[in-house]
């Protein structure tokens, strides 16, 4: 089954990327590069590029014990990099947009507040699972 | 930790695919533990030896014991 299946998922990402460049150049033409449409679709097509990459379209690969233990270390090591990054983002945004601001862009704030308190809030949660 | 997974698949005459079916994991994943690249499960390690018809630790050699 595999190999039709995984051709069938590049396929698709394939006319994703094609029908992505035709919105990008229409885009272009238009002067309108960057907009948060753009953007978030190419973040996309990005990240399912990888998934694609990485697993094949293989279910079974995903969903077994070594599946689940690559996920589970690449999670963790991505919310640690995702918590430092917000962190670099309060500062820049704080440092050019609010300098008179003691908390800079606020929501900013909150989010980099909540990543911190977050992953210990659920070890403590997941912990008190073995006890 | 080192195995004897190879040695006893391929004396029963079994592909990475099959043995990964028969234990119901990916083929990747017997790969790895075949190249000692990723220590399987309790669960997994009997199922291996349930399939290779060996105990689990005349699938495995620990460490020590290689020393």
């Amino acid at each position: 089954m595999g190999k039709k299946v995984l051709e069938s998922w590049w396929a698709i990402f394939l006319l994703g990327i094609t029908l992505y460049v035709i919105l990008i150049w229409s885009d272009l033409q238009s002067g309108q590069f960057l907009t948060k449409g753009n953007l978030l679709m190419m973040a996309i097509l990005i990240g399912g590029g990888f998934q694609l990459y990485t697993w094949r379209n293989d279910d079974r690969a995903k969903k077994d014990e070594r599946g689940r233990l690559i996920i589970q270390q690449s999670s963790v090591l991505s919310y640690r990099i995702l918590t430092i990054a917000l962190f670099v983002l309060w500062v820049i945004d704080r440092r050019m947009y609010h300098p008179d601001n003691e908390l800079g862009n606020t929501f900013l704030f909150i989010a980099l507040c909540l990543s911190l308190v977050l992953s210990p809030l659920l070890q403590l949660v997941t912990a008190r699972r073995y006890l | 930790m080192n195995n004897r997974i190879r040695e006893l698949r391929k004396a029963k005459k079994l592909s990475q695919e099959d043995l990964a079916d028969m234990c119901n994991v990916s083929r990747q994943t017997i790969n790895a533990i075949e190249n000692n690249k990723y220590d399987p499960s309790l669960l997994l390690a009997f199922s291996l030896a349930k399939v290779l018809k060996v105990t689990v630790d005349e699938l495995f050699i620990s460490g020590m014991e290689s020393d």
